[in-house]
């Protein structure tokens, strides 16, 4: 595999089965995984705890095996929440080591990662990192934008809530600025503002370890998506495990697909309305805004990457 | 062996007809067992209640408390999330008034197309009824008029919330009394559902797992119970709930 430094080896008959079996249904477009359970790992193995994190990368990397083979295009993964820079200095530093050790790994493999078209995306306020750490981060983003094939979106100093605040001030200035009207404000633009971007929304959203919380991941994303709370733990999340998600997937579809359909239609029911208190040039401002945004960002992140 | 891994994805769609029938056919056979086996624990929560609807049906407010005595912590803002259809007025109060009861002081009810919300009145007096009849044989000193704020919210009330909220701040930035730094707390602020009042628990009945449009601001730390239906449901399925709830470890980041 690309991303990790493990390859996933030969798949079974029974898994190339139940491959095939899948492939006959819908799958998701966007997975998402909340990766928790590597501390109680540690303790129930009896394992250091850098052990176990970086068996939780690895199996970072069989998990992207199994999305390839499926053709699920986008990946994100919650890494690092803001809230855990309350942890000790010691765990701290275990996972920023292994964030600059794997950082470092996907800097070297550019010309894989370029030839497969994996675009990696990085999630959050990363200014909040040790200056290498960001640069690191900022580096990869940049020499992999291009690609469209596939997007491996990493969750760094990320909460949804920061998030959709930002979204909300960005509006906001962009208001301020005078580049947009407040009736230019709609759902859709907000979406665009999301450090998400372009990304489409989340269909299933896995959160590993028994846990029945978002903890502040991706709530504007995974609105509508399928929740799966597995009572495995993450360095235990195997085939099985993820093809039982994607049935559950599969059988609850149909159903937030109709959901989802109503709730284009009273956004469309909204935005008659809208549109009639809207004024000219509204979805020209906002193409124009989102285009800006862009810009901008891409600016800081080559500002991060300049830097020594 | 990235070969053989590439091959599923695009040359799948290479196999012939047959092929691609006999694996639907295997999926259709699978998603059969998951489906019944679904079905299987909606019927079973059901029907364990129905035969026990003698003692059940002898519950009042006394034995809710005794039950509940050692339990934990009750959370102080509780939102019934209802994804499924059909069901009785009378069922769906029963949460509500056990809720009350505990001294939860705020209850909401999301359902999808909010046709709750339309019946608020019908639901309003199934609820003081429900609650009369629980606590009227209760041996503890009567208790005043339940304190409880009890709040309808539905699709409408999700995503556009946090729109709405935008656009005010943006209007008051054109007037040039907007706040200088917009923070969480700021946006919260200007919240119309749940400003400052985040549910603790989601009792999410229904066998769909999905919060299907519900409000994405407040759930970042709510915890989601699910229970298969609302159908029958009994004062045990309910404590059980609040069990699972405070088994959880709340750790917050650490």
């Amino acid at each position: 595999a690309v991303v990790s430094t493990q390859s996933t080896g030969e798949y079974s008959w029974w898994q190339r089965f139940l491959i095939r079996c899948l492939l006959a249904g819908t799958l998701p477009k966007h997975v998402a995984f909340i990766m928790d359970g590597n501390r109680r790992f540690s303790k129930i193995r009896g394992i250091t705890r850098a052990e176990s994190y970086l068996m939780g990368f690895e199996k970072i990397g069989e998990v992207l095996d199994y999305c390839e083979v499926f053709g699920i295009k986008v990946v994100s993964v919650y890494a690092f929440s803001i809230e855990n820079f309350k942890r000790s200095e010691e765990e701290k530093g275990e996972l920023f080591r292994l964030f600059e050790e794997k950082m470092t790994y996907l800097l070297g493999n550019l010309e894989k990662l370029n030839e497969k078209g994996i675009r990696i995306k990085v999630m959050g306020d990363i200014s909040l990192f040790p200056g290498h750490l960001t640069k690191l981060m900022a580096d990869v983003q940049l020499r992999t934008a291009h690609n469209t094939e596939f997007c491996f979106n990493l969750c760094l100093s990320y909460t949804s809530r920061e998030e959709m605040t930002n979204s909300v001030r960005t509006v906001v200035e962009g208001v301020r600025e005078g580049r947009l009207e407040v009736s230019d404000i709609t759902e859709n633009l907000l979406d665009r503002c999301m450090y998400s971007e372009d990304l489409p929304p989340v269909d299933l959203l896995v959160r590993t370890s028994g846990e029945v919380r978002l903890s502040d991941y991706m709530m504007w994303q995974a609105n509508f998506a399928v929740l799966q709370f597995a009572r495995v733990l993450w360095p235990d999340f195997g085939f099985l495990h993820f093809v039982s998600s994607l049935l559950d997937y599969q059988r609850q579809q149909p159903r937030l697909a109709e959901l989802r359909e109503r709730y284009g239609e009273f956004l469309e029911k909204m935005r008659d309305w809208e549109v009639r208190g809207m004024e000219e040039g509204s979805e020209g401002r906002q193409e124009e805004f989102c285009v800006e945004l862009k810009r901008r960002r891409r600016e800081v992140l080559e500002e991060f990457a300049r830097r020594e | 062996s990235s070969g053989i891994n590439a091959e599923y994805g695009h040359n799948f769609k290479r196999i012939n007809l047959s092929s691609r029938m006999m694996f639907e056919g295997f999926l259709f056979v699978i998603h059969l067992f998951l489906h019944t086996y679904c079905q299987l624990q909606v019927i079973a929560q059901s029907a364990f209640n129905l035969l026990r609807w003698w003692r059940l049906s002898k519950w009042n407010v006394d034995v809710l408390l005794a039950h509940t005595k050692n339990i934990g912590r009750v959370p102080s803002h509780v939102s019934l999330v209802f994804l499924e259809e059909g069901v009785p007025v009378e069922d769906l109060v029963k949460p509500v008034v056990w809720c009350i009861c505990l001294g939860v002081t705020t209850i909401s009810l999301y359902d999808y197309y909010g046709r709750l919300r339309s019946k608020n009145i019908d639901i309003d007096k199934e609820i003081r009824e429900y609650y009369t009849s629980f606590t009227k044989s209760s041996k503890t000193s009567p208790k005043s008029e339940p304190r409880a704020k009890i709040q309808f919210v539905s699709v409408e009330n999700g995503r556009t919330d946090l729109v709405n909220a935008a656009r005010t701040l943006a209007s008051q930035a054109v007037k040039e009394c907007c706040p200088s730094l917009i923070t969480q707390t700021v946006v919260e602020d200007y919240l119309k559902v749940f400003s400052h009042d985040n549910p603790e628990m989601i009792l999410k009945f229904g066998t769909l797992n999905s919060l299907a449009g519900y409000p994405p601001w407040p759930v970042h730390l709510t915890e989601i119970i699910s229970l298969p239906t609302c159908h029958l449901i009994s004062p045990t399925d309910f404590v059980d709930s609040l069990r699972r709830y405070n088994k959880i470890e709340k750790r917050v980041g650490k």
